[in-house]
């Protein structure tokens, strides 16, 4: 779901940055309010535990993988605001580090996937789980990636509508929202899966560790 | 100081490739960019086409299936993309990235933290990996992939709580947070 340098329009990713630096300067005081000293450390290393845990294949069953960013499991364990600063470091390491995804494009990601997947995940565990744990926790990861990539298809099919040249050919991104949507949306339907059932295997290992209930 | 200027003159490149569509003005700054790479040309070369080639393909072929073959927007697009992306890791490979980030001394620690334990941590993966590749002959099955997942996000997860507050107390311990 990574998006490269090159394909959003500086329309794009200029609000994009101011609304992420917003979100960031607010997320970080919420949690140095939370933490207090302990935010960096926390925050590092919980960086790394995201960043490992997208390079696993999560097995799904009917003998396929999946990878899995981690948004449902850091948003119902830590709150969306610790999913979305720690989603972001996570990001632009990847962007200037790793090469996956890339500087412009990288307040889009942390906004889309870290704040808005994060959210997501976050509420749909909390209206849910007085139904089922198990099936909020599920739900939670599923959705948190699904309305991320739905977004992110949004983002990418208004390209062709706001960045074109005089003959409206377009400048950046080329495909619209009738094209984007599908594209990106049916292939989460299956990627989803491995995020729920990351939730659910990450929630329950750190109840066992933390509550010493399963 | 100087970390900060290349910072600037990285943010201009930026807005050069996305402000400014045309083809020959990018092919005149990926020269000169490529000038400034020097000896490490190839390798910034081979790093920016592993890191766009997939993307890139995918909406290249896409957009010649659909609209047919409009050289000028393939061409602009690829260019651009391979451009900024090269731009960026000739970046990386010129700055100290932690000192960039200097004005902030929380912003460098959570920077230099996360790098450090990400490279551990993909460390500990790989070793995972080839365990469990070395204890099999046959494809594992859906059970034995589970459990090998399950196991390996237990012990990330262990791992980085116990780190955080390991990494806590050694900051403490060595003054990096002032009492009040």
């Amino acid at each position: 779901m990574h998006i490269p340098d090159g394909f959003l329009s500086p329309k794009t990713y200029i609000p994009a940055y101011v609304i992420a630096s917003g979100l960031w300067i607010y997320g970080i005081k919420k949690m140095k309010k939370e933490l207090e000293d302990k935010t960096v450390p926390f925050l590092s290393v919980m960086a790394a535990f995201s960043f490992v845990i997208s390079l696993i294949m999560v097995p799904i069953p009917g003998g396929s993988s999946g990878h899995a960013v981690g948004i449902g499991l850091l948003s119902v364990i830590f709150g969306y605001w610790t999913a979305f600063i720690v989603l972001s470091v996570v990001f632009f390491l990847q962007a200037v580090m790793f090469g996956d995804g890339g500087i412009t494009t990288f307040p889009v990601n942390a906004v889309i996937m870290g704040f808005v997947g994060g959210i997501t995940s976050y509420y749909v565990y909390r209206f849910l789980r007085k139904i089922n744990n198990t099936f909020a926790l599920f739900l939670a990861g599923y959705m948190g990636l699904l309305i991320s990539a739905f977004f992110t298809a949004v983002v990418l099919g208004i390209q062709p509508y706001i960045a074109h040249n005089k003959d409206g050919n377009p400048l950046f991104f080329p495909f619209d929202l009738s094209i984007t949507v599908p594209a990106v949306l049916v292939p989460h339907l299956f990627i989803g899966i491995g995020e729920g059932i990351l939730t659910v295997v990450g929630w329950n290992i750190y109840r066992r560790i933390y509550d010493g209930k399963d | 100081m100087m970390e900060k200027i290349k910072g600037l003159l990285y943010i201009c490149g930026i807005f050069t490739f996305t402000f400014f569509h045309n083809i020959y003005l990018y092919i005149l700054l990926i020269f000169f960019l490529f000038v400034l790479s020097g000896k490490e040309f190839i390798p910034i070369v081979k790093k920016t086409l592993f890191s766009i080639t997939i993307f890139s393909s995918v909406v290249t072929a896409s957009y010649v299936f659909i609209n047919g073959f409009d050289w000028q927007y393939i061409t602009l697009v690829n260019v651009r993309v391979f451009g900024i992306t090269f731009m960026t890791f000739l970046f990386i490979k010129r700055v100290n990235l932690f000192k960039l980030f200097s004005f902030s001394e929380n912003l460098m620690f959570i920077i230099v933290l996360s790098y450090s334990q990400i490279l551990t941590f993909q460390k500990y993966l790989t070793d995972f990996r080839f365990a469990l590749k070395s204890r099999t002959i046959l494809k594992p099955d859906f059970s034995d992939r589970y459990n090998f997942f399950k196991r390996i996000v237990e012990f990330f997860m262990k791992s980085s709580l116990d780190r955080s507050k390991e990494i806590n107390m050694a900051m403490k311990s060595r003054g990096f947070y002032t009492d009040e």
